[in-house]
């Protein structure tokens, strides 16, 4: 396992892992499995345990002592148990890709929009975290060919589903929102849904795959209110 | 069909008025921010006044009042902002527990003192819960501001009440206190020497763009921090951007951010800035721990 570089503390009830800043699987499997450790040993005495690419955060409910806790918390990590894996699986989104940026981007890039279709949607993206806005999936591994600086103006108003590419990073507006990102598709999947227990199926480590629909594909995915996300184990 | 019996009519909304209880704190995993009251002291206040349990949701109020006709009789106090409050035109103060008859209108003007207000209510409103909480959040709940003419339920009152009602006097300190109590951000030590030192020697004003996410100041702060890779943060982190502009996140903050968290406010700092204006002025104040 990745090792934890630093803890850094910045309030009273406010406690930081860190580990090496870089964008990489190992580093999300490193914070998965501290973060089940802590708290599965240490869970009743934070709020939550919140994570970023390469931090996870805990706010404990009680203010602490960095020199009585940070001892226990390395202990913990530096002998994880054995047993610990994660079953992990990879979703599967369908994406009509028809976004109002789609020319722009591939032009942008000297692709073709059928080029840029393929490149986005090859790889299985790794899921790190949810952020920005409920349900918003902090995603790894889009091609370096398709990196794309944000707007300089951002969108007013961006549809829910909306699969777009901002700088390093692409992912879905789960929820109407403004947004800088650039817009290549959209998908009929309903990924958030707040009256739903859990309100998404993802978790962080699991895997992401976008695969092209065309137009009556989405319509029809669009009138099944059931039409569900599907996934395979990895 | 709403089990509650009491409902209150918006008659005009005010600025920006929201339904809030004590939030959804422990989400962030979903990406579900934390939301709640901006200055939770007068939250707690109003249904300490009303004898409510903590949770019991609120009206809070930005910067001017709504005006509300109750359809039913309800036990109501207002606390935290001041401002000229009237029920059918009979004048009423802030802290002050009373009974509003069945029919009758409360009348919220702008406020004279502070940002935000709240309205308690005895039994709190009864808005539709989202993760077992009625604060109001774009995406989770139907509303996330209150429009004109909603009916917003509560549980009325069954009796006419006792003249045991409380009131308590006014503590000033949350609004003539212009110090913020600060800790050390993730990312302070990074900053360059004398640099961070620097966020203590002068004061900053708050700029008008500001809301329940966040309030950014006016001043440019020069510094050498480049963005980071997206990290968590929370209400009372406090960012600068590449540009230099300082934001204080609030209630409704995202779970995670970009920018550097220079600081990290205390839970009753936070309470101080949400009652402050744009162009008022406060200071950082480093604390241990």
């Amino acid at each position: 396992m990745k090792p934890l570089i630093c803890y850094k503390q910045f309030s009273p009830q406010h406690l930081e892992l860190q580990w090496k800043p870089e964008i990489a699987p190992d580093t999300l499997f490193a914070i998965r499995q501290a973060k089940a450790i802590v708290e599965r040993e240490l869970g009743s005495t934070f709020h939550e345990a919140r994570i970023g690419y390469h931090s996870l955060s805990l706010h404990f409910k009680e203010g602490i002592s960095f020199q009585d806790v940070v001892p226990t918390i390395d202990k913990l990590l530096h002998n994880p148990p054995k047993e610990y894996h994660e079953s992990r699986k990879r979703w599967r989104i369908p994406v009509w890709y028809n976004g109002k940026d789609l020319q722009q981007v591939a032009a942008t890039h000297e692709l073709s929009s059928k080029e840029l279709i393929q490149l986005h949607s090859a790889p299985n993206y790794l899921l790190h975290f949810y952020g920005f806005m409920p349900g918003f999936m902090y995603l790894g591994g889009l091609a370096k060919t398709l990196h794309t600086p944000r707007k300089a103006k951002p969108d007013p108003k961006i549809e829910k589903g909306s699969v777009a590419i901002g700088g390093k990073q692409t992912g879905i507006y789960p929820l109407e929102s403004p947004g800088g990102w650039h817009i290549i598709g959209k998908t009929p999947i309903n990924l958030f849904d707040p009256a739903a227990s859990p309100p998404l199926k993802p978790e962080p480590g699991d895997e992401i795959n976008f695969f092209p629909i065309d137009q009556e594909e989405f319509d029809q995915l669009s009138l099944d209110a059931k039409s569900a996300i599907h996934y395979e184990s990895i | 069909m709403s089990q509650y019996k009491g409902i209150v009519e918006v008659i005009k909304p005010g600025f920006y008025t929201s339904v809030q209880d004590l939030g959804r704190p422990g989400l962030g995993h979903w990406g579900i921010p934390i939301s709640g009251p901006m200055d939770e002291q007068s939250y707690l206040l109003a249904n300490h006044l009303l004898q409510n349990d903590p949770p019991s949701a609120c009206l809070e109020m930005t910067m001017t009042g709504g005006t509300f006709k109750f359809h039913h009789q309800a036990i109501i106090v207002l606390t935290g902002a001041n401002g000229k409050a009237h029920i059918n035109g009979k004048a009423i103060s802030i802290n002050q527990v009373v009974e509003i008859a069945a029919g009758h209108e409360l009348e919220i003007g702008p406020f004279y003192k502070g940002t935000r207000m709240y309205l308690g209510i005895k039994g709190g409103f009864k808005t539709a819960l989202s993760f077992e909480s009625r604060s109001w959040y774009r995406g989770l709940t139907k509303y996330f501001r209150c429009p004109k003419g909603l009916r917003i339920p509560f549980e009325a009152v069954a009796e006419h009440s006792h003249n045991n009602h409380s009131k308590v006097g006014i503590d000033d300190s949350l609004f003539e206190n212009n110090v913020l109590d600060v800790y050390p951000g993730p990312e302070a030590t990074e900053m360059s020497n004398g640099n961070f030192e620097a966020l203590f020697e002068k004061s900053f004003h708050l700029s008008d763009l500001q809301n329940r996410m966040g309030i950014q100041l006016s001043e440019t702060f020069k510094n050498h921090l480049k963005e980071i890779l997206t990290a968590p943060v929370y209400p009372g982190t406090v960012q600068l951007t590449p540009g230099g502009k300082i934001i204080i996140l609030m209630k409704d903050a995202q779970v995670t951010g970009g920018y550097p968290r220079i600081l990290q406010l205390s839970p009753e700092s936070i309470n101080i800035l949400a009652q402050k204006k744009p162009k008022d002025p406060i200071r950082f104040r480093l604390k241990e721990f």
